[in-house]
């Protein structure tokens, strides 16, 4: 079941990426305003909307061999993304970027502002209290949004098809599998493929649903 | 398959829309793209009002919107298999069923490329990923398949393979110098901007490639359809083919 284990590594590493990259691009924007802010929340966005196939564009353009900046990546610096699972991995973790994001600034930014200010007054550097008072508080938040990364990065199609192509055993994720075996007539196949991607879904939008739920039922009683 | 073949219908419904009774849709291998379209021009000036319309893609996918009822006029296919068995489903005029032109299979790489000159050279370590066609479904992917397979290449190459749905993907491919090297039919390497032949497939290695065309059964244009696969092999058709990289049917 090689699209299985194509898909898990890659939803994972992506997952992992955006899990801390995401944490701390919630962290700048939960602590308050600052320049540039409508612009940066903007972008970082960007990816829920745009086509998948524009992010993997440009994914293609700056990691392919197009341009100068390309070839040197890739001949100099031994960097080769395209065609391999690290690149669908990256396509996954862009994808899916938002989503951490979003629901991690959310929980950060239902702190009370009470102790973070009490913390900064008792003198604590910014990054111990990103530490010692934002993850305690807003973990749950957090693994929430890297569970629907997870979900999402594991649901990419367009972006990977681009920029990692549809190489079974190699690039070839279950969405790509399911689009293969549907253009082949392998009903079968579709069907299982479906399947499995359905009910992973499922669980885990059910999952944190639960959560939210228990989060606004929580914020309700205090 | 389903997915295309609604395309293909959405996109054949309005042509047929647009279409008047002189026109014919033709479904040919996409290796074909630019040779037609000239061979097309000589046609339709000897039969004023007539319009020929192509669909350009794989023969395995062309194959597969025919069994599903897509309304062709006339197939013609890089690889006997398609041909072959659309002819067992009766979905052909099996009269009509012509050999029109033989090609080579060529090993290409992108300009600049100091690496890969022969097939062999194809396993060395600076080599990452060849392109080349869907061997499920693509004819060109076929012959690739029995050719390096009979170079005993291909179990030592499948790792690096880059898997295109029809042959002009394949050489985008190449031409995109994001792969090393790639495996396309002759046609396709001459009108490629970026890429050159280092190797041409020895006929030993494969079965001949062998273009065939014929008439669908549920053409509405029989008589037209047959007249056209005729003129295919007509000298004059036949100069064009080869000013293309085509040969002669063996």
């Amino acid at each position: 079941m090689s699209p299985l284990w194509v898909s898990a590594k890659v939803a994972l590493v992506a997952a992992v990426l955006v899990l801390v990259l995401g944490t701390i691009a919630a962290w700048r924007l939960a602590q308050g305003k600052f320049r540039g802010k409508a612009l940066i929340e903007t972008f970082l966005t960007l990816p829920l909307i745009l086509p998948p196939t524009v992010v993997g564009y440009y994914l293609l353009v700056v990691f392919g061999r197009g341009t100068a900046w390309g070839q040197w990546l890739n001949d100099f610096a031994g960097i080769r993304l395209l065609f391999t699972w690290e690149g669908a991995a990256l396509a996954a973790a862009i994808m899916s970027f938002p989503l951490m994001v979003k629901t991690a600034a959310a929980a950060m930014e239902s702190i009370e502002r009470e102790y973070i200010e009490t913390a900064r007054t008792s003198g604590a550097t910014e990054w111990q209290i990103f530490r010692h008072v934002y993850i305690p508080l807003s973990y749950k938040g957090i693994l929430a949004g890297a569970v629907l990364a997870f979900a999402r990065g594991l649901g990419e199609f367009g972006a990977t098809l681009m920029v990692a192509g549809n190489i079974p055993g190699r690039t070839q994720t279950l969405p790509l599998a399911l689009y293969n075996a549907v253009e082949s007539g392998n009903d079968n196949a579709a069907l299982l493929y479906t399947v499995i991607l359905t009910i992973t879904g499922f669980a885990i939008l059910w999952g944190v649903q639960q959560y939210q739920q228990y989060l606004t039922t929580a914020r309700a009683e205090k | 398959m389903r997915l295309r073949y609604c395309l293909l219908f959405v996109f054949l419904f309005c042509v047929s829309l647009s279409a008047s009774a002189d026109d014919l849709i033709v479904s040919a291998a996409a290796s074909m793209t630019d040779v037609l379209q000239e061979i097309a021009k000589h046609f339709e000036a000897s039969h004023p009002g007539l319009n020929i319309k192509f669909n350009f893609a794989s023969s395995g996918a062309l194959q597969e919107q025919i069994e599903q009822g897509a309304p062709v006029d006339v197939f013609i296919s890089a690889a006997k298999k398609q041909m072959d068995a659309l002819q067992s489903k009766h979905l052909i005029d099996t009269t009509t069923r012509k050999n029109i032109i033989s090609t080579d299979l060529v090993l290409i790489t992108v300009n600049g490329n100091a690496v890969v000159h022969s097939w062999q050279d194809l396993t060395s370590s600076a080599v990452h990923n060849i392109a080349i066609s869907d061997p499920a479904s693509v004819p060109s992917g076929e012959y690739t398949k029995e050719t390096l397979t009979a170079m005993g290449l291909w179990e030592t190459l499948y790792p690096k393979f880059v898997l295109g749905e029809n042959v002009r993907q394949t050489l985008t491919y190449v031409e995109s110098g994001n792969v090393e090297a790639g495996v396309v039919f002759k046609p396709d390497a001459l009108i490629a901007k970026n890429s050159l032949i280092v190797a041409v497939a020895p006929s030993t290695t494969h079965e001949p490639i062998v273009y065939s065309a014929a008439v669908v059964s549920s053409s509405s244009h029989h008589d037209l359809a047959a007249q056209f696969v005729d003129y295919l092999t007509s000298e004059e058709a036949q100069k064009i083919f080869q000013k293309y990289g085509f040969a002669l049917p063996q």
